[in-house]
């Protein structure tokens, strides 16, 4: 395998949660993906320093977070002090899990969704639809709309917790 | 709500900036809300990767790493932004859902889309009118919405041609008209701009809040976002103020209530007073018409876009200098001049969309490319097929439509055949209905191949067929097309060892196109003539 398909075949592995890691320090949506691709090329220029002996993950947010202390001083999009910065890179080295885990449990507690929600669910993040718009279609106010997207993400958290420690307990 | 309500504002995108301090701030202080942030950050986006596109594949992430954003700006090329757009499109924007099923069945659904020509556009319940809406007593208009950021320019441009298929807001409150609005813009951001995912379309707090909300009464197809957005701000008497994160119709302050009475003249289009625009469409297919379509005067036109006409206010068409000629208030001239000026709703002809088709034969073990590609690659797959002798044309139609307007074309008695096997009767009948959706062209048609039931019972004469009876066999089809790229239908084995394959083409294009010129690189100079007698269209 030539060194940019090793690079590529580790970064998809990490994507989501690199795009969750940048996702907690940008506010702003739009801006999450210009950061993002800022952030894989930079990856992509400091390949030659990784250590395969350590973890990728980690090593990505290393970079990432590195870059994005240089980079906050003149992008406003970035709005955490350094001090928060690292505490949810910390965050996110401390309760990272293996490739696929958070998404196979994720998977099984959607199964357990009411059908009103998953709808709300599919409005924002399969149309990308405002709570405004949500509101109109769902004949509810905006502010319903945000509580239960609020609702739902803590519920599935919660959810997505359990599964992972009961998914350890099944491989032993 | 509770401790983590600031952490979903947050990641809601929505926590003002004095939030954001103060979260902040609790942040430093507590590890366990950090852990709580990451969390729910991942949630956040497994769900949109659960709902959404998924995962990036690996040629788009590939992009990624090819081209570097100059040391001064930290957006990516415009390019490159593109390219990934098309790619992740090719993967997730187009679908097809090829059916086998007897003729009549397949026929009969064809032809209640053709019917109704809107059928393609999602139902939108028309919202009833509110009886209680009044003339609000506002400032007349000043429409300038001039802008100089590069950033906000392309964001306009982008809205100048994207086409929302149907509009339908009867006297409602600006609010919702605007939230209808935005909600089309995500619905048909088929390249996936990532600005027109999050762009807020909204009107600012004193016409949102305001005791005497504005009422909109729109109908149009096929207007520009644009277009729209200027009809809505001319109604609210209000301006477009622009963003790089939203839209926003702003109230203009008060001051020039005055409104006097004017006659004041327009150039506007010759098919003025055809609107929705006369449905005709010409090309080697079957031109359609749609007989609903009938003149009115001005006054009706451009009463279905708000524009009032209090007694003394009349509006005259002049067909043969196509000018018309309008005496109202300030306040309702300036709606008209909304409409019928510079990328106004009525100043249009309106764009076309020329569709084009390539039907050929392959040989056993050739596969077709994937379902979305660039016509040129197209174009370049088949010449090489060409050269080894591996590819047989069937039949290259094209024509050049409206949006909304069905298309249909027979192919008949076509005689298929190859040296190494004999001549084949074989009939096709092509049915197209292409619409504007945002950037994008969605296209839905079937294709239906006609072949003898017993090939001995076909009478071949002055190179014709006369089959005694036809099996027949339809497929549907339906794709969202974005320009330079063909969809690729396989239609399966046409009889012996062969497959027949579609690839079609859409595209925006003026009004003033030759129906029947090819936009495209000329297929016949590349391939294989057509065999038999060339494609012949049927009357409906």
């Amino acid at each position: 395998m030539d060194r940019t398909s090793q690079f590529l075949k580790l970064f998809l592995a990490h994507e989501m949660e690199f795009r969750a890691f940048i996702g907690a320090l940008v506010r702003e949506r739009a801006a999450r993906d210009d950061v993002f691709r800022d952030m894989a090329l930079a990856l992509w220029e400091s390949y030659d320093g990784y250590d395969p002996a350590r973890s990728f993950g980690a090593w990505a947010r290393g970079v990432a977070t590195n870059r994005i202390l240089q980079q906050r001083r003149r992008d406003a999009r970035i709005t955490f002090s350094p001090e928060t910065i690292e505490a949810v890179r910390d965050a996110f080295d401390r309760t990272e899990a293996g490739p696929g885990q958070r998404e196979e449990a994720l998977e099984e507690c959607l199964k357990r969704l009411p059908e009103r929600s998953a709808e709300i669910l599919v409005l924002r993040y399969g149309q990308g639809s405002p709570a405004s718009a949500i509101a109109g279609q769902l004949h509810i106010s905006a502010d319903v709309v945000n509580q239960t997207l609020s609702r739902l993400r803590a519920q599935l958290g919660e959810c997505v917790r359990r599964q992972l420690i009961s998914n350890q307990v099944l491989r032993g | 709500m509770d401790d983590a309500s600031p952490i979903h504002n947050f990641l809601n995108g929505v926590l003002t900036d004095d939030s954001v301090v103060a979260l902040d701030a609790r942040l430093e202080a507590s590890s366990a809300l950090v852990d709580e942030l990451a969390e729910l950050s991942r949630i956040d986006v497994l769900l949109a990767g659960h709902y959404g596109a998924g995962g990036m594949s690996e040629e788009n992430a590939r992009h990624l790493l090819v081209a570097k954003p100059a040391a001064t700006c930290r957006k990516w090329p415009a390019a490159l932004i593109g390219a990934a757009a098309i790619i992740v499109l090719g993967s997730a924007g187009i679908y097809f859902w090829p059916k086998r099923e007897s003729r009549n069945a397949s026929t009969q659904r064809a032809f209640e889309r053709v019917d109704s020509s809107r059928a393609l556009v999602p139902p939108r319940p028309r919202t009833p009118p509110d009886s209680s809406a009044k003339e609000t007593d506002r400032a007349p208009l000043d429409t300038s919405d001039e802008i100089h950021d590069p950033r906000l320019m392309r964001i306009r441009e982008w809205l100048a041609n994207f086409y929302l298929p149907a509009i339908d807001f009867d006297n409602v409150p600006i609010g919702q008209a605007l939230a209808e609005l935005e909600s089309m813009l995500r619905e048909y951001n088929h390249l996936q701009r990532p600005e027109l995912r999050t762009l807020e379309v909204r009107a600012d707090t004193d016409l949102q809040s305001g005791t005497q909300q504005p009422r909109i009464k729109l109908a149009a197809t096929n207007a520009t976002f644009l277009a729209a957005l200027r009809a809505v701000a001319a109604q609210a008497r209000a301006r477009i103020e622009w963003g790089e994160n939203a839209v926003i119709i702003a109230s203009r302050p008060a001051g020039r209530s005055r409104d006097e009475w004017v006659e004041q003249s327009f150039p506007v289009p010759p098919n003025f007073l055809s609107h929705p625009p006369d449905a005709t469409t010409s090309g080697v297919f079957q031109t359609g018409k749609d007989d609903s379509v009938r003149r009115r005067s001005p006054i009706e036109v451009l009463r279905e876009f708000g524009v009032q006409f209090p007694a003394s206010a009349f509006a005259e068409f002049d067909p043969t200098s196509s000018i018309l000629n309008v005496r109202n208030t300030t306040t309702n001239l300036a709606i008209v001049d909304s409409l019928v000026g510079k990328e106004g709703m009525l100043s249009n002809p309106g764009a076309m969309i020329y569709v084009s088709g390539k039907l050929f034969e392959l040989p056993a073990g050739v596969s077709p490319p994937d379902q979305l590609v660039e016509e040129a690659a197209v174009q370049q797959w088949l010449e090489n097929l060409q050269r080894q002798g591996g590819v047989q044309m069937v039949t290259v139609p094209a024509v050049t439509t409206r949006s909304g307007t069905p298309a249909a074309v027979d192919v008949a008695g076509e005689i298929v055949g190859t040296p190494a096997r004999s001549a084949e009767w074989q009939g096709t009948r092509i049915e197209v209905l292409p619409v504007f959706e945002g950037e994008a062209i969605r296209l839905a048609g079937s294709i239906d191949l006609r072949r003898p039931d017993n090939a001995n019972e076909v009478t071949i004469r002055d190179n014709a067929a006369t089959p005694e009876s036809l099996a027949t066999e339809a497929v549907d089809f339906e794709a969202v097309m974005i320009d330079n790229h063909s969809a690729i239908l396989l239609l399966g084995d046409a009889g012996s060892a062969s497959q027949v394959v579609a690839a079609f083409h859409a595209r925006k294009v003026s009004p003033s196109s030759k129906p029947t010129e090819r936009h495209d690189p000329a297929p016949e100079s590349n391939l294989p003539k057509e065999p038999g007698k060339p494609a012949e269209t049927s009357p409906k």
